[in-house]
């Protein structure tokens, strides 16, 4: 208990005191020069998986995925109208 | 009136006159000295039958002409021709019938002519046999059936005599046995009978003797070879002598004798059978078994069953091989697909190669032996090594042609060759779908991490891909490919839109790879605390994104991706080459020269596992960018690290590397979970359209639906349909719990 309180009170301590101290005092370590970054983009809808064969809804050379997503992006649309 | 009328002739008178003629013919042909017919004598014979034929009864002969005509022939054959033949044997006698039935056909031919106008008004009136006829019956009922017995053996023996190297005279036989077949008179009963039965018999009772010798003194080739020139011997036979009716059936014959009869023992022959001529790559003496063996029937199948197991063997002692390299390998390299396990792919390319040359060349592509080839393989390609599946050790080994850098340099067209012989090969594995997952997971390395060597072969294995395994197989792997190409273009359009909009400045220079999800291989997403520089980055893409598009939501995936950091060290500074993990870990030190591992854990909202492999690759590592307290091996949760002002490296760019996760187990695992749902779904449309059906039934439907991209465990499909009840789209009979409904 005595440790746990210790810690406690640490972390807002020192948070503060350390961002404001070095950034005023010294040049930064690190710099970042470069970044290559991947992302995945996805349907802005909630389910996932088609309902029927859990395949995951991406797989878009099935039709019936096709045909659910024009439903969910219309009603999507709908609701962003609305 | 009296001088105008033709004097009646008697039929002795006229007989008598004919007998002259007809002993006349005898002498000739006895070789007598005679003098030839004139044709006076001819037209006198003619003309006496003619006479005597049209006189009006009760003068016309004809019936009483006819029955002499048959009678000459009897006589003569009685009293010449039998007691010449029967004095011979043998050969002898054999020649004397060939020079009688010669002089017969001639004897009739003549008087055919004399009695000629019998034929063409008396025998047509009254239906009887024609005078030809009569005359060839004579001979077959007189002498032929008397020795046609003894005519058969002596011709057996001349035949078999042949067949031990002699010289015979095979003009003789071929004269005897034309005369079996002209006694039939069209039929080929008198041949088929009286000859060709015992010929077949004594054939086989000959080649069963000589079989039973050289079973047991020869070789399997020796055998063969032997086998082969008897069966040319016999046909030449044909050829020459006999009649080619008789071809099938006497092949038949010796192929049962020397073949069918002893298959087991020639094939099983334990120095030079066809196990031995396998090993030793025997490829003449092999297409020689495959001719004779493909003549009997079902003789192929013990060579392919042989064939099979020869493959199978030495398809596992290549297993076996590679698996006892791989434990030569360091324990902490086990899990990693290195180099005897390239090898190992090469030696069954190899192998396979060789085998399909065999099936295509020495087994003139049977079906029987495509199989064998086949089933051969599918045993020991569906084995692993070392801990690694075939399914991956195939993929592994294409990335390691298609990536840069990869231990193997080959030409274009090596790579092509040796990509198509890749995927014949991946028709033998079961598990095809945990090839093309992992196949993924190394596709995608390779187009993210800029380490595809070409881009044709990319697309051009997932062609050959598509051919063999169906375009539902390589949907996500060219959807990958397409979207690497999108990405560049969406890069430009991103370079673009920065230059139009002085606004929207992500601070350093930034590219993104959007990528389709559903296409590249599932990654962990974690919630990454990231540096101010880089949220900025995220948001002025997402502006840029919103403008392109509509509903879309980003995941970003940073165990992808890398990021150049300058670091300012006290001797120099060295740009780092790090993932994103990694910059975001060092970032934190421009505000804090010294945090604790809890501090670091929290600030980048990371597990335990990934902070401890973090932390390592900065710390204790190649290159220690971040001092640790303690100063040991291993990163423990209560270490601090510092910043390590004094780092320096000969090279002024580096790259530190992050060790990444087993990627195996994850493979495995995503795949499992990917089967599941096929189960799933198979079930599911297969209860669709039957509506009620059995378990067996059921599950046999099932297995062979998926049995295209890998063999469902049944306790795996009992488990999910017991899921799918649960779930409500099955239930059970309520009088049979064996059989099940389809529900909604």
């Amino acid at each position: 208990m005595a440790t746990l309180d210790f810690d406690v009170p640490m972390v807002p301590t020192g948070e503060p005191s350390s961002n404001v101290g070095p950034s005023s005092k010294k040049p930064k370590h690190f710099e970042i020069k470069k970044w290559n970054v991947v992302t995945l983009w996805a349907w802005d809808i909630v389910v996932d998986n088609c309902a029927i064969c859990w395949n995951h809804i991406m797989d878009l050379c099935k039709k019936f995925h096709f045909f659910q997503l024009k439903t969910v992006l219309l009603f999507e649309a709908f609701r962003s109208a609305s | 009136m009296s001088m105008s009328e033709r004097k009646t002739i008697d039929l002795e008178q006229g007989w008598d006159f004919m007998q002259k003629g007809i002993t006349k013919l005898k002498n000739i042909l006895e070789g007598l000295p005679e003098p030839q017919f004139s044709s006076e004598d001819y037209m006198m014979l003619y003309t006496t039958i003619y006479n005597m034929c049209t006189q009006k009864p009760p003068h016309d002969y004809s019936q009483q002409l006819y029955d002499k005509y048959k009678e000459s022939f009897e006589e003569y054959i009685v009293s010449t021709v039998l007691p010449s033949l029967r004095e011979k044997h043998d050969e002898f006698m054999l020649r004397e019938l060939v020079k009688r039935w010669a002089n017969h056909k001639i004897m009739v031919r003549w008087l055919s002519r004399f009695f000629h106008y019998l034929d063409r008004y008396f025998i047509a009136r009254r239906s009887l046999p024609p005078l030809n006829e009569v005359g060839l019956t004579c001979f077959r009922d007189l002498v032929y059936k008397e020795l046609n017995g003894k005519v058969r053996d002596a011709v057996i023996s001349l035949i078999d005599q042949e067949r031990e190297g002699e010289q015979i005279d095979r003009a003789l036989l071929k004269n005897v046995l034309d005369i079996f077949v002209e006694i039939g008179m069209g039929q080929m009963d008198h041949y088929e009978n009286d000859f060709e039965a015992a010929m077949l018999k004594d054939t086989s009772a000959y080649y069963s003797r000589k079989a039973s010798n050289w079973i047991l003194e020869d070789s399997c080739p020796d055998y063969m070879l032997k086998a082969e020139e008897c069966l040319k011997r016999e046909k030449d036979r044909v050829a020459h002598y006999l009649h080619s009716s008789s071809e099938p059936k006497l092949l038949e014959k010796v192929q049962h004798e020397l073949l069918s009869v002893y298959a087991n023992q020639l094939l099983e022959k334990e120095h030079s059978g066809c196990h031995a001529l396998l090993r030793d790559d025997k490829v003449e003496d092999l297409s020689r078994m495959f001719r004779l063996f493909s003549k009997i029937p079902r003789g192929l199948d013990p060579v392919s069953s042989i064939f099979k197991q020869h493959v199978t063997t030495e398809g596992m002692a290549l297993v076996k091989h590679a698996e006892d390299a791989a434990s030569n390998k360091k324990a902490e390299k086990k899990d990693i697909v290195g180099l005897q396990e390239q090898v190992f792919v090469r030696k069954v390319i190899e192998l396979h190669d060789k085998y399909l040359a065999y099936v295509n060349d020495c087994f003139q592509n049977h079906t029987l032996f495509h199989k064998a080839l086949k089933e051969a393989f599918e045993v020991f390609c569906n084995k692993g090594v070392a801990g690694s599946s075939s399914a991956e050790l195939l993929a592994s080994f294409c990335d390691n042609i298609l990536k840069k850098g990869g231990s193997e340099k080959l030409s274009d067209e090596a790579i092509e060759e040796t990509l198509e012989k890749v995927v014949k090969l991946l028709a033998y594995i079961s598990d095809k779908d945990l090839f093309a997952e992992f196949y993924r997971k190394k596709l995608a390395r390779r187009l993210l991490f800029d380490k595809s060597a070409n881009d044709d072969h990319e697309r051009s294995i997932l062609t050959k891909l598509k051919q063999q395994c169906g375009g539902q197989f390589t949907s996500k792997m060219e959807g990958m490919v397409t979207d690497l190409t999108l990405a560049k273009e969406n890069q430009t359009s991103f370079e673009e839109y920065l230059s139009n909009n002085p606004n929207a400045d992500p601070g350093i220079d930034l590219t993104v790879t959007v990528l389709t999800t559903g296409f590249w291989p599932s990654y962990k997403s974690f919630d990454l605390n990231l540096p101010a520089e880089m949220i900025r980055c995220v948001e002025v893409f997402k502006e840029f994104y919103q403008t392109k598009t509509k509903h879309r939501k980003l995941t970003w995936i940073y165990s992808l991706g890398t990021c150049n950091i300058s670091g300012k060290f006290d001797p120099k500074t060295v740009e780092l080459i790090v993932t994103t993990y990694q910059a975001s870990a060092l970032l934190l030190f421009n505000s804090s020269d010294r945090l604790s591992y809890s501090e670091i854990m929290t600030q980048l909202n990371l597990s335990d596992d990934d902070v401890i492999r973090l932390l390592h690759s900065l710390s204790c590592a190649k290159y220690k960018i971040l001092n640790k307290e303690p100063n040991t091996k291993t990163i423990l949760s209560t270490d601090y690290f510092e910043f390590n002002s004094k780092f320096t490296d000969k090279m002024r760019r580096i790259k530190i590397p992050l060790p990444p996760v087993d990627e195996k187990k994850k493979v495995i695992e995503d795949v499992d979970k990917d089967r599941r749902y096929a189960i799933d779904a198979s079930i599911v449309r297969i209860m669709k359209s039957r509506k009620v059906l059995g378990y067996q039934q059921l599950v046999m439907e099932c297995v062979e639906q998926l049995g295209r991209m890998f063999k469902p465990d049944v306790k795996a499909i009992k488990k999910r349909i017991e899921d799918l009840i649960s779930r409500d789209y099955l239930e059970r009979d309520k009088d049979n719990a064996n059989m099940f409904k389809y529900l909604a």
